[in-house]
């Protein structure tokens, strides 16, 4: 790795086991689901047990286990043995992410939003000194593939009618209407059929063109901070934030430096 | 089956990023570095594309699409209710660490499959959790984390701490809706009351 591509691979290191380890700590009751009662886990079948490792383990050891995950995503942020902690990291993520939705539905799972950070871990796990910078960009390519799967999935579901104002008004309502939702500016946006418009082609160009900033560096300061924006605009006015949204650092380049004017002789 | 080759392609691309770590030079770790990025890039567009589950490759993209606010949609709620006989919308975390969407989607689908006993173990269960849990700030996701929690399912959810009166119960309902006309229907599902 050049000076440049190791600083870049330090901030993608950073960056996902801090995003991990906020939603960890931000479900530290996670292993208590193994004291309630079977009745609720009645309806999971073997096979999907297996398949998430979500088999019922005794409290004791979930606890330890979901001790252990903390220490480990802190070992990764620091840079240290992450062959080994990323991998434990990742492997432990993926029991505990599918837990919860697994009583529910396993559609829930894509709400946990440990999707990208098992992949990450596993790209910082595999990654050495000896790379060069395809642990960074290959993680980029990634995240940049779920923004355009969301846009394609709005245009393959609604057409481009999704975008029209009806549409997106009737998206910030039925969050507003549902009365459990924090939506501060919901009246706002959805009072104003023009600006749902903007704002719904706006997401739609967004979405689909992000995988622009793979190549584009100008594309990538207006398209990044533009997205930012956006993910605060869903949590104001539809009350639902994406959890992922510090990810959207791993497209600032740490190592760049600012080219030094001349002095004026 | 089908989970089993799902589970299969998780451990496939875990295996391959070890083989990266074991490459004895150079060279095989480039081979094995593309062979790695194909599987999972593969798996990604794979899943992204036929919006297959296959996770952890992402497939669940959401496209929010209604159409208009006259669309009719409709939820799972739960209510508690108190000493008095009253209504109460519950703290969404009184039942962390699982989640209200997958609280409902379980009341929904699963507890209807339930013997009529099993039903009532269960629902009282729901509602001391809740009692135990009842004006309580610092609890589920915001034990440790406070304000600054991660919401368990993105939900930024409103939480009122005024609930003075013990719960004696809990109702379940399917209600339904308007965006437009926000005048709902409900339809009860399933109910306990401990006295």
């Amino acid at each position: 790795m050049t000076p440049a591509d190791r600083k870049n691979f330090a901030a993608m290191r950073i960056i996902v086991a801090l995003n991990a380890l906020w939603l960890v700590l931000s479900r530290p009751d996670l292993p208590e689901l193994s004291l309630w009662p079977p009745q609720f886990f009645s309806h999971i079948s073997r096979t999907a047990m297996i398949r998430f490792f979500a088999l019922r383990l005794p409290a004791g050891i979930d606890w330890t286990l979901y001790v252990i995950l903390p220490a480990l995503l802190v070992a990764v942020a620091f840079g240290i043995q992450t062959r080994y902690t990323a991998l434990a990291a990742a492997l432990l993520l993926y029991r505990f992410a599918a837990l919860e939705p697994l009583v529910g539905t396993i559609s829930g799972l894509w709400f946990t939003c440990f999707t990208h950070l098992i992949l990450g871990l596993l790209f910082i796990a595999a990654a050495s000194e000896r790379d060069d910078r395809w642990p960074v960009t290959a993680f980029q390519a990634l995240f940049a593939l779920y923004y355009f799967f969301c846009g394609l999935s709005k245009i393959t579901t609604g057409g481009l009618h999704w975008a029209s104002a009806a549409n997106f008004r009737a998206a910030i309502l039925a969050q507003q209407t549902r009365e459990i939702f924090w939506t501060p500016w919901a009246d706002r946006i959805a009072s104003h059929g023009d600006l749902c418009v903007v704002l719904g082609i706006t997401t739609l160009a967004l979405e689909l063109l992000f995988p622009i900033v793979l190549i584009s560096k100008s594309a990538r300061k207006v398209i990044v901070p533009a997205m930012l924006l956006g993910h605060l605009g869903i949590a104001l006015s539809m009350g639902l934030l994406f959890l992922n949204w510090p990810l959207l650092l791993i497209y600032v380049d740490f190592a760049h430096k600012p080219r030094e004017t001349p002095r004026p002789a | 089956m089908k989970d089993l080759a799902k589970f299969a392609t998780f451990l496939a691309v875990v295996a391959l990023a070890i083989r990266i770590q074991l490459s004895a030079d150079d060279a095989s770790r480039k081979r094995r570095i593309r062979q790695f990025l194909i599987a999972v890039f593969a798996l990604t567009l794979t899943a992204g594309l036929v919006r297959l589950d296959d996770w952890p490759f992402p497939a669940y993209t959401m496209p929010f699409y209604l159409g208009s606010p006259d669309t009719e949609i409709s939820d799972v709620i739960v209510r508690m209710v108190d000493a008095k006989g009253r209504e109460i919308v519950p703290d969404p975390f009184a039942w962390s660490p699982l989640s209200l969407t997958n609280l409902v989607v379980w009341l929904e689908r699963s507890l209807p499959r339930l013997s009529p006993e099993d039903q009532r173990t269960t629902l009282a269960y729901l509602l001391r959790r809740a009692e135990e849990r009842r004006g309580k700030r610092a609890i589920g996701p915001a034990k440790w984390l406070g304000v600054l929690a991660a919401p368990p399912d993105w939900g930024l959810y409103r939480r009122d701490m005024a609930t003075p009166d013990s719960y004696r119960g809990l109702r379940v309902y399917r209600e339904t809706w308007r965006p437009s006309h926000p005048t709902k229907r409900l339809q009860l599902l399933a109910a306990y009351d401990a006295r």
